[in-house]
């Protein structure tokens, strides 16, 4: 029994190894993810989202394409990974087009709701809105928004705008909604 | 290079292989282990006749729910009883054991002035003699309970161990209200979901309620409209006050195990982290610090350590702190994509928790020691997984188009809907009280 077992450490080993050694190609173009920085966050979605698709050929054409029939003024909804709150590249855009409105009529207030999926605990979904909500919260302060017109709400998991319960729906409940 | 990875990837297909037939083997012990126990529950004879007609349950219906709920039993169906004995003079145990019960309950209910006269005894089939025999005069109000309090002495009885049948819960509905729109309560009820008593509804949120280690006073937070509160609530009398009231959102309360201090979110600078309160000085200390949420502080049963979910590390994840002086947070779960709502086993060894991951989110057990992490619950969507007090059941909430109320067997085997009154259930936590 202890041969079996000092066996299948061996082979673990060798099966992580192998593991190791094909991830350090993928993991060139999609930078690193452990890091939980602002900076680090910006260049994570940058290798996640395949929207701006910088010299991503496979990605351009389609999206990229999208991306200009919409203009972000257009668009209130900034939307996030599974349980994460990374505001993407195109979600910055968005972020930044509203920011210059809202610099130029210093007297309106913004409104920021942010919301989860059904997955995790009700309780998480509540924090995980939260950070999401103040993640859309910061960029509009980096845009030059002040702080003190910013009012951000978690809705959690509590007000999904699709009521299945699929992947498609979820991606669309993992948001944050803004208004001013 | 090319043909060490072939090698590798013979290895690693040899070791999967011989991995799933551990995991063939594994499973088998286990099933092999939790052998159901056959026990016949006959329906109790009623002086006079019928008289537990304005009931809307039957003594011997609940004994068996509560049995069968725990996985350790197999109530036989009463249709398949040869006899109905409900004296011991009447028993002829060839009956019993043409059927294969290990086990016999009987009972007698009579009517004396306002009371009902309860007299139940446990038989040993092979043995052919009496465990236990006990009797109880209790009002209507109480029957209930008392045939719980029969079920949790059969089980005690026969596997040596506590039973939670005579529990109570508290559960949180929400529900739409026309021209005031959505209505949300907060309930306590026995565990199986009967003889639920409103403790408060409002316009606002109610979220993540939790006992008093007595189960005399509640905690809970409510989401009103400038900030969140704590709010402690004692059954009793129903009077109320707020304990946290802090800037920034206080949220997710659980009380110490000796009943002195409530763990809660707070989340002053914008993001949550963990606090602890001392109920008796109101002094508040920070115990968690960093930019990333930290929620869901659950007290580990000796009361010396704080579980928690953090997403620190990119995903949640749970956390534990010892509250002793520059202790650190030390990760727990390694393993699932994404885990929370984490709560211990009342002996501390396992935690039951929330996994999520592509396409689901469940109900798990993580095994402290070896670190393993199985899923119990054959739902997809579940939320608000709790121990019952002894660690003989969970309870948790399942998501989606049918929301309801589930209880399930630690092992999984066996699992029962509870209905519940007052509309949508939102979430549920079971009294730590024993």
């Amino acid at each position: 029994m202890q041969q079996l077992r000092i066996l299948i450490a061996a082979l673990l080993c060798a099966f992580m190894l192998l593991v190791a050694g094909c991830a350090t190609q993928a993991v060139e173009d999609s930078g690193d993810d452990s890091d939980s920085d602002a900076m680090s966050e910006q260049s994570d979605a940058t290798g996640d989202s395949s929207t701006s698709g910088v010299g991503d050929s496979g990605s351009v054409e389609g999206e990229g394409l999208t991306d200009g029939e919409i203009p972000p003024l257009e668009i209130r909804t900034i939307y996030f990974e599974f349980d994460e709150s990374i505001v993407n590249e195109e979600g910055q855009v968005i972020i930044q087009a509203h920011a210059e409105v809202l610099v130029s009529n210093p007297s309106v207030t913004l409104n920021i709701a942010g919301h989860a999926d059904e997955r995790g605990t009700r309780e998480y979904n509540l924090a995980l809105g939260d950070q999401r909500g103040e993640a859309v919260s910061r960029y509009f302060q980096q845009f030059g928004v002040d702080a003190s017109r910013i009012n951000v709400v978690s809705y959690g998991e509590e007000q999904p705008v699709a009521m299945e319960s699929n992947e498609e729906a979820w991606s669309l409940n993992r948001r944050a909604e803004f208004d001013y | 290079m090319l043909k060490l990875f072939r090698n590798c990837l013979l290895a690693v297909t040899v070791l999967l292989v011989s991995m799933d037939a551990f995991a063939v083997i594994r499973i088998e012990i286990d099933e092999g282990v939790v052998v159901k126990v056959p026990i016949a529950i006959v329906p109790f004879g009623q002086s006079p006749d019928n008289v537990l007609d304005p009931l809307d349950y039957s003594l011997d219906e609940v004994i068996r729910n509560d049995l069968e709920r725990s996985g350790l039993f197999e109530p036989i169906q009463p249709d398949l009883f040869l006899s109905h004995p409900s004296k011991s003079e009447d028993i002829d145990f060839v009956d019993w054991k043409l059927i294969q019960v290990d086990y016999l309950l009987i009972g007698t209910v009579e009517l004396q002035d306002d009371k009902y006269r309860v007299v139940s005894r446990l038989y040993d089939v092979l043995g052919q003699q009496q465990i236990f025999g006990v009797q109880y005069i209790v009002g209507q109000s109480q029957l209930r309970q008392t045939v719980h309090r029969i079920a949790n002495k059969v089980f005690e009885s026969i596997t040596g161990r506590k039973s939670s049948f005579h529990t109570q819960i508290l559960y949180t509905t929400t529900r739409q209200e026309n021209g005031i729109g959505l209505i949300h309560s907060l309930f306590y009820s026995d565990y199986d979901g009967h003889n639920p008593q409103k403790v408060l509804e409002s316009n606002y949120p109610i979220f993540s309620p939790t006992w008093s280690p007595d189960s005399k006073q509640i905690a809970y937070s409510l989401l009103e409209p400038d900030r969140s509160r704590i709010y402690v609530q004692t059954l009793g009398t129903g009077a109320r006050e707020v304990i946290a009231e802090f800037k920034g959102h206080n949220r997710s309360p659980n009380w110490s195990p000796d009943g002195k201090m409530i763990a809660f979110t707070l989340s002053r600078d914008g993001n949550s982290d963990i606090y602890i309160l001392d109920l008796k000085n109101r002094k508040l200390r920070q115990l968690t610090r960093n930019t990333q949420i930290d929620t869901e502080a659950s007290w580990s049963p000796d009361g010396e350590h704080i579980i928690f979910t953090s997403n620190r590390g990119k995903n949640a994840q749970i956390y534990r702190k010892s509250l002793s002086p520059n202790s650190r947070s030390e990760r727990v779960t390694i393993a699932g994509k994404s885990n929370s709502g984490a709560r211990y086993h009342p002996s501390g060894n396992e935690l039951a928790l929330i996994t999520s991951e592509s396409g689901s989110s469940r109900v798990a057990i993580y095994d402290l020691k070896s670190n393993a992490l199985k899923v119990v619950s054959s739902t997809y969507i579940d939320d608000s997984i709790n121990f019952s007090p002894h660690g003989d059941m969970l309870i948790y909430v399942v998501e989606g188009q049918d929301r309801h109320l589930r209880i399930l067997s630690p092992d999984g085997s066996t699992q029962s809907r509870i209905a519940v009154k007052g509309g949508v259930v939102k979430q549920v936590s079971w009294e730590t009280n024993q």
